[in-house]
């Protein structure tokens, strides 16, 4: 049985760079429609998560300090979010690394560098891909 | 999104691509500080790993700011330098020699001219309110190479109506000057051919060449295709024709090299080499270890080819592939495996399951390169010929009327604005009865030339029958819309057809709605349908916005 999909609001973006934080706000916010939380590190994003209760996560795989794959893993800890989706944000996607960061956990990858304008569809038809698939 | 909304994102891009544009620079500037020192034989390992982490943030960032070539140069750079980061430190002065060579150094020294020299509006952030320039990036360019300057510029002038950059020059010599690789076709005259031509060694494969001729004869055609040529057509020239000529070969040639392979193996080292190899020769290889993954990654990179194992670990590639065709999504998807197993009932007995073919293992890299790029290449003509109206090469009714319907989904989901139009060539029944049904499929290949010109590559365009078109602009705002529409009928108007009759023109009536503010995707057609009507009243050539309450200026005369 299909449950109905629920409508992604509130979206998560964890991104050490300062340039990538504003335009992804202003693509997911002003163009998207989205509630968007953006952290400059992943321990921010660790002590916003109870408060803002993100549906979906947005990860820049290098960070200094804690990386994407690090701070997906520390938010998955926390039970409430066992099984939050993650979108990992990379430069690098060579084949073989797209399976690395499935691997770890991620649902998808976008790659950077990524056209604003079509941020917002791009992280909808993710997010409506994981729902509808079992 | 509202155009205020539109322009307020707009500007804010704009401020952001400054903001950006100022901190690259001063990035730069420090690097080429560590260039400099590198130069100078000092060549130290915290200094390589900064302008590692400095490249890579570049390379990251870079072409969301609009800055395409600037990041490109930079990742291409960070690609080089990643073996050094990760040498330990002794291994690293020697490596560092290597990799650091003065044409290294010099090359991120021109990073600041990559900056520097992207104009602005020559690599815009994609955005709603640079739609009407924004055909402009994906204009096809064509080079038309005659020795009579004034028959090249009634050519080039002729095909630049139809939307096309065009470029003239005067001889071989001067010709293989320009960049052939983003050329479209390039148009020569025959005479030039008549000689020993050795400027086009070389040149064969590069890009669609088509002749222009005289005498039409087996003998200059056998000639002209030892020489290399894709085309020939005869004059009298018609430039629709030509135009046609051209859309055909480079859309053929830009199917042929390329193709998008889904490889299923769970010898991961195995996927790694023949993505590796399929990616060398210009495909877009997505590689997949997990067999549970397949449905998934299918879905989003949307192969033209998969090609599969047989045997996947507790999986077997026969029976995935007939639990992929349970989806009809996937029915026409051609799979292929690839597998050691030499027994042909084995190999038919899988093939009944729902593959397409067998390569048996070990394959050669260009064989394997070779099997993989025909089938994809025929794997698109025949989508093409499932999905495409044979004359135009549009959407056929069905698939635009799908696209459309997606789209009215989009809109309502996103909160986007989009607009569809009806398009209706005036009075073609005239044109047909007094030049000919081929005439007017001229006239009809014209139009639908003119608008995969004029109108963005995310825009859907469908033949919708006979002279009637439909076009979804997605994402656009409504005056944008009108004025690349009204655009599109001027174009139109301006283009000379030839019959036997003589010469004549066609105008267009357009009428449009906005997509999303409707119940449903057909109430919107219906919508642009009634204002197709009202311009037809109104006198046609133009194009009328459903729902202004202005009723037409002149009424029901015509």
């Amino acid at each position: 049985m299909m449950e109905p999909c629920p409508t992604l609001q509130r979206i998560m973006l964890v991104e050490d760079e300062e340039d990538i934080r504003a335009v992804a706000e202003l693509a997911l916010e002003a163009v998207g429609g989205f509630t968007l939380k953006s952290c400059a590190s992943g321990q921010a994003a660790l002590d916003n998560l109870d408060a803002f209760a993100p549906q979906l996560l947005l990860l820049d795989v290098m960070m200094p300090g804690m990386d994407g794959p690090s701070t997906l893993r520390a938010i998955r800890q926390n039970p409430q979010f066992a099984g939050i989706p993650a979108i990992f944000i990379t430069a690098k996607v060579q084949p073989e690394e797209i399976q690395g960061y499935l691997a770890q956990g991620a649902a998808a990858v976008i790659p950077k560098p990524f056209d604003p304008m079509q941020l917002p569809g791009k992280v909808e038809a993710i997010w409506q891909e994981l729902k509808h698939s079992p | 999104m509202s155009e205020v909304k539109v322009t307020e994102v707009a500007r804010k891009l704009a401020i952001l691509r400054q903001r950006f544009k100022d901190k690259a620079q001063s990035d730069i500037l420090q690097l080429q500080r560590s260039a400099g020192r590198f130069r100078g034989g000092d060549i130290q390992g915290p200094d390589l790993v900064s302008v590692y982490q400095s490249l890579h943030r570049l390379a990251g960032s870079a072409g969301t700011f609009g800055y395409g070539k600037l990041g490109a140069a930079a990742r291409a750079l960070e690609i080089e330098l990643k073996p050094l980061i990760e040498t330990p430190d002794s291994g690293c002065r020697v490596l560092s020699q290597e990799v650091v060579t003065p044409a290294f150094i010099e090359r991120v020294e021109a990073l600041l001219d990559l900056l520097m020299r992207a104009r602005q509006g020559t690599e815009p952030v994609h955005c709603a309110p640079e739609r009407v320039d924004e055909p402009r990036l994906e204009t096809k360019r064509v080079l038309i190479v005659d020795p009579d300057p004034d028959a090249a510029e009634t050519v080039a002038n002729g095909v630049r109506l139809h939307g096309f950059e065009v470029a003239v020059c005067g001889s071989l010599s001067e010709a293989v000057h320009y960049d052939w690789s983003g050329l479209a076709s390039v148009v020569v005259k025959e005479t030039l051919l008549d000689g020993h031509a050795p400027e086009l060694n070389g040149c064969a494969g590069l890009t669609p060449m088509i002749c222009i001729g005289t005498e039409d004869s087996f003998e200059r055609r056998y000639q002209f295709a030892a020489r290399g040529m894709d085309g020939f057509i005869p004059e009298p020239l018609s430039i629709p024709a030509l135009v046609d000529y051209i859309e055909r070969l480079s859309s053929e040639w830009a199917d042929k090299g390329t193709g998008r392979v889904m490889i299923v193996d769970d010898d991961a080292e195995l996927l790694e080499h023949y993505a590796l190899v399929l990616e060398q020769a210009g495909l877009e290889v997505c590689g997949v270890s997990d067999p549970t993954r397949i449905l998934r990654v299918l879905s989003g990179f949307r192969p033209d080819l998969v090609l599969m194992d047989v045997q996947l670990g507790k999986f077997s590639g026969a029976h995935l592939a007939r639990m992929l065709r349970y989806d009809p999504e996937w029915l026409g998807l051609p799979i292929v495996y690839l597998s050691s197993e030499e027994n042909r009932e084995s190999q038919v007995e899988a093939l009944s399951e729902g593959g397409d073919d067998f390569l048996t293992k070990p394959v050669s890299d260009g064989f394997l390169i070779n099997a993989v790029k025909v089938r994809c290449y025929r794997a698109r003509q025949l989508d093409k010929l499932v999905s495409r109206d044979s004359l135009t090469g549009l959407l056929k009714h069905g698939v635009a009327k799908q696209e459309i319907l997606k789209e009215h989904a989009r809109c309502q989901r996103m909160g986007q604005s989009s607009v569809v139009a009806m398009l209706d060539l005036d009075h073609f029944k005239r044109v047909n009865d007094r030049f000919g049904h081929r005439t007017g499929d001229v006239v009809i290949k014209g139009l639908s030339n003119l608008l995969r010109n004029r109108l963005r590559k995310t825009d859907v365009i469908g033949r919708y029958g006979g002279e009637e078109f439909v076009v979804v602009l997605p994402n656009c705002a409504a005056d944008d819309a009108r004025a690349v529409l009204q655009s599109v009928c001027d174009q139109l108007a301006q283009i000379v057809f030839k019959g036997d009759g003589g010469e004549f023109s066609v105008t267009l009536s357009i009428g449009m709605a906005p997509l999303h503010a409707f119940a449903s995707s057909e109430d919107a057609i219906e919508a642009a349908d009634q204002a197709l009507y009202q311009r037809k009243q109104a006198g046609r050539n133009g194009v009328t916005v459903a729902g202004n309450d202005h009723p037409p200026e002149r009424c029901a005369d015509g």
